[in-house]
C-alpha cells in the first residue's frame, strides 16, 4: 500500500524517434533538445485483492556489488575496489487465474520481451517504501498452485537508466562501372 | 577486368575518429547488405567476403587480386572493386 493506494506497477512503453522527425524538429530554432523516444501512455497495472483478485506474498529489494579487495606490497591497507551487479526488486504475487490483472500483466510483459534490446519501454513499481522507476525487467515466471485455481507469479524488477539509441542507418552505396573511379 | 567500385570510407574521416578498425555495414547497389572492416596500420586495408586488401600494396594503386580491387584517389575516398566479368 501506498498512501492508502493498492501497489502499482507501471508499464511505459515509448517507440524511438525517427531520424526525419529530429531532423524536421532541429529547424525549430527555440527547441533546446531534439527527443530520442516518444512516449506513450503509461499503462498503470494494480494489485488490488478486493478488484482484481491478486495479492502481493511478498516484496524484497536486493543489491549485488562485486566487491574485490587489492592487498599491496607495502603492507598497507589494502585498496577496495568495487563494482555493481545488480539493484532488484524482487515480488511475488498470487492470485486468481482468471483475474483480468494477471491476464494484463502476462501481455504486457510479453510485449516487453519484444522491446528489451531495442529499450523501448520502462518498467515502475510503487509498494510502500519499495519503489523503482523506470526499471528494466529482469526475470518473469508463472506457475498454477496445484490444487487450487491460483496462480503464483514471480518478477524481478532491475533498477538502471536505459537510453534508447537508435541505430544509424545503412547507408546506400551506389557503384559505379568505370575504370578508374573517383576523381 | 572490369570492376564495379564502391565508396567505402575516407581516409581523413577516419583517420579523425581515432580508432584503428571499424566495420562499415553498407548497402552495396546490386550485392545487398554487406559488412566491411576497415583496417588502418602502415596502410589501410579493407577486409571484404574474408579477403583482406591493401591500399597501394606493392605501389600498386589501384591494387587488384582475383575478383577483388582496391583504389584510393586525390580526394583520399577509398574504393572497393569487385570483378563483374573475368
Amino acid at each position: 500500500m501506498l498512501g492508502g493506494l493498492d501497489p502499482v506497477i507501471i508499464f511505459q512503453f515509448s517507440k524511438l524517434a525517427g531520424t526525419s522527425i529530429g531532423s524536421s524538429l532541429s529547424r525549430i530554432p527555440v527547441l533546446s533538445q531534439i527527443p530520442l523516444a516518444v512516449e506513450m501512455p503509461p499503462i498503470p497495472v494494480y494489485f488490488s485483492e478486493r478488484l482484481f483478485n491478486i495479492v502481493i506474498v511478498s516484496a524484497a529489494k536486493n543489491v549485488d556489488i562485486e566487491t574485490s579487495t587489492e592487498t599491496l606490497a607495502t603492507g598497507k591497507t589494502p585498496d577496495i575496489n568495487q563494482k555493481g551487479i545488480q539493484s532488484s526488486v524482487s515480488i511475488n504475487i498470487e492470485g486468481n487465474r482468471n483475474s483480468i490483472a494477471l491476464t494484463l500483466l502476462g501481455s504486457l510483459v510479453d510485449s516487453v520481451y519484444d522491446k528489451v534490446t531495442s529499450k523501448e519501454y520502462s518498467i515502475s513499481f510503487l509498494y510502500g517504501s519499495t519503489t523503482v522507476f523506470r526499471g528494466v525487467l529482469h526475470s518473469f515466471s508463472s506457475e498454477t498452485i496445484e490444487g487450487t485455481d491460483k496462480l503464483s507469479v514471480k518478477i524481478i524488477i532491475s533498477k538502471g537508466a536505459k537510453n534508447p539509441t537508435k541505430d544509424n542507418p545503412i547507408n546506400d552505396v551506389p557503384g559505379s562501372n568505370v575504370a578508374i573511379p573517383g576523381g | 577486368m572490369l570492376y564495379t567500385w564502391f565508396k567505402i570510407f575516407n581516409r581523413i574521416d577516419f583517420n579523425a575518429l581515432g580508432l584503428v578498425s571499424k566495420t562499415y555495414t553498407l548497402n552495396l547497389q546490386g550485392i545487398g547488405q554487406k559488412d566491411v572492416l576497415v583496417t588502418k596500420g602502415i596502410t589501410y586495408g579493407i577486409t571484404y567476403d574474408g579477403v583482406f586488401i591493401s591500399v597501394g600494396l606493392n605501389d600498386l594503386n589501384p591494387f587488384s587480386i582475383d575478383d577483388r580491387a582496391i583504389y584510393v584517389d586525390n580526394n583520399n575516398d577509398v574504393y572497393l572493386g569487385i570483378a563483374v566479368e573475368t
